[in-house]
């Protein structure tokens, strides 16, 4: 049990993004708002970050040009809505190896940075592969991989096998191979609400986009729909995210999908001066409101 | 673990600005003369092996960085050195225009240094130790920063295709 604040930072976002590239097979069905997120997780001396978004300074320009990604803010000016600086983080659970999940590491030099071990290994694997299967890489920045280099010669760097829990207190890392990629991971948090219960919070990664892919289309016939990609298998990405889902009672409103623009409409939250949203999942005791 | 105050660790603007370049896609770029569609044509399964002999240099790293006894000798090392060994004569069978000169030496400084990082990693097969592991890092960073400012220099080129990513599957209408 532990006591945690967790927010969801906007970082940058499409203003129309095709709806099937959210919710698998759901083409010509219009246009969502898509925002960039990653996860603060403050508390019990802990600053942490689930994930820490792409590498501006190589691609923000082809981002902003070709696929109308706007708003980009640095990671100083985003945590700095919450009283953090990135100096300050301490550990960043990166959830899998794509480029605007995992691009941004260099801006946290005080942070030790965990991954799945078969992440790094399956990059390996695939590397190798003759040229005709280069779209199993072709999301993967080879930057990011010197920088994972850079941080294990650092000492900074911590391969995880599977399921890890208390990882640091209250905070677990799930295993979710060969569904969105070979080696994703999810974080679950277990705050105390109160002597004798949890009040868990499930930090999804890209195993969903929105809450739609935890409920479906239709309220009274709730099913689980995948996202748009996947370099593994849409099954295994069915039964980890039925996993997260009973992990908290089968509360979806806990599985934070944070690519999700409805966010805010079920968490209290704020529009920067930026433009961005910050949105308050969990508030610590004792922790001030970021959104009030 | 050293721990850092200041915003000194961050990365530093190049030495070469990455121009104005349109979006990077699979169609042909639209702008360009017909002897400098054909260098694109010819100059990316190049650019594309640099990449991946970087990355996978860059994921043996990896291996030795984490402990892994399996990067010294490992087998991906014999595709490696075949894959560098052919860069030599593809380069010297392109004809860059004036128009992707820029491109062309960015992409010449790209085969330099990777093909450094390979000797290096020859070298030291059997031993990975620090030094080694310094100097193959550096010239992995140089030739992945020479492929980003190709990717600059003339339309065609990516070292992500970003067409693929997770949340950039779209283009821009």
């Amino acid at each position: 049990m532990a006591n945690y604040s967790i927010w969801v930072l906007e970082y940058a976002y499409v203003a129309k993004y095709h709806l099937s590239g959210i919710v698998y097979g759901a083409h010509n069905q219009g246009y969502r708002k898509l925002p960039y997120c990653y996860v603060l997780i403050k508390g019990e001396g802990i600053t942490a970050m689930v994930d820490v978004g792409y590498n501006n300074q190589d691609y923000g320009k082809a981002m902003a040009d070709a696929f109308a990604v706007e708003h980009w803010h640095d990671p100083r000016t985003v945590l700095a809505e919450c009283g953090v600086t990135p100096e300050e983080v301490t550990d960043v659970f990166i959830t899998h190896g794509h480029f605007d999940h995992m691009g941004g590491t260099d801006h946290f030099p005080n942070a030790r940075f965990y991954i799945q071990e078969r992440e790094l290994s399956k990059w390996v694997w695939a590397m190798a592969l003759d040229r005709k299967f280069r779209w199993l890489m072709v999301a993967t920045d080879p930057g990011d991989v010197l920088r994972v280099v850079d941080l294990a010669r650092q000492g900074r760097l911590v391969a995880i096998e599977g399921d890890r829990e208390d990882v640091l207190p209250g905070i677990d890392l799930r295993a979710a191979y060969d569904t969105h990629t070979w080696g994703s991971m999810y974080v679950t948090v277990r705050n105390a609400a109160s002597a004798g219960t949890e009040d868990r919070w499930i930090l999804a990664g890209d195993l969903v986009y929105s809450f739609e892919n935890l409920r479906g289309r239709n309220a009274e016939d709730p099913q689980y729909l995948p996202v748009g990609l996947g370099m593994g298998s849409q099954t295994n990405l069915m039964f980890a995210t039925d996993q997260m889902v009973q992990e908290v009672g089968g509360d979806t409103n806990r599985v934070i999908p944070i690519h999700e623009a409805d966010l805010p409409k079920a968490f209290p939250s704020r529009v920067t001066d930026k433009g961005l949203v910050v949105t308050e999942i969990a508030l610590a005791e004792g922790e001030a409101s970021k959104v009030r | 673990m050293r721990r850092i105050e200041d915003g000194s660790h961050l990365p530093r603007p190049g030495l070469c600005q990455p121009v104005s370049s349109g979006p990077q896609t699979e169609a042909m770029p639209a702008d360009l003369d017909d002897r400098t569609l054909d260098y694109v044509l010819q100059a990316r399964p190049v650019f594309d092996r640099i990449g991946r002999i970087s990355g996978q240099l860059s994921g043996l790293l990896i291996l030795a960085a984490t402990g892994a006894r399996s990067a010294q000798g490992h087998p991906m090392f014999a595709l490696i050195q075949e894959a560098e060994a052919g860069l030599a004569d593809e380069m010297a069978s392109l004809h860059p225009t004036e128009a992707a000169g820029h491109h062309h030496r960015h992409l010449c400084l790209a085969v330099r240094a990777v093909s450094r990082a390979v000797t290096v990693a020859r070298q030291g097969l059997h031993v990975w130790d620090e030094a080694m592991m310094d100097e193959m890092t550096a010239a992995l960073r140089r030739a992945n920063q020479e492929l980003q400012w190709a990717t600059a220099a003339l339309p065609g080129f990516a070292v992500v295709d970003l067409r693929q990513a997770c949340c950039a599957m779209h283009m821009r209408s």
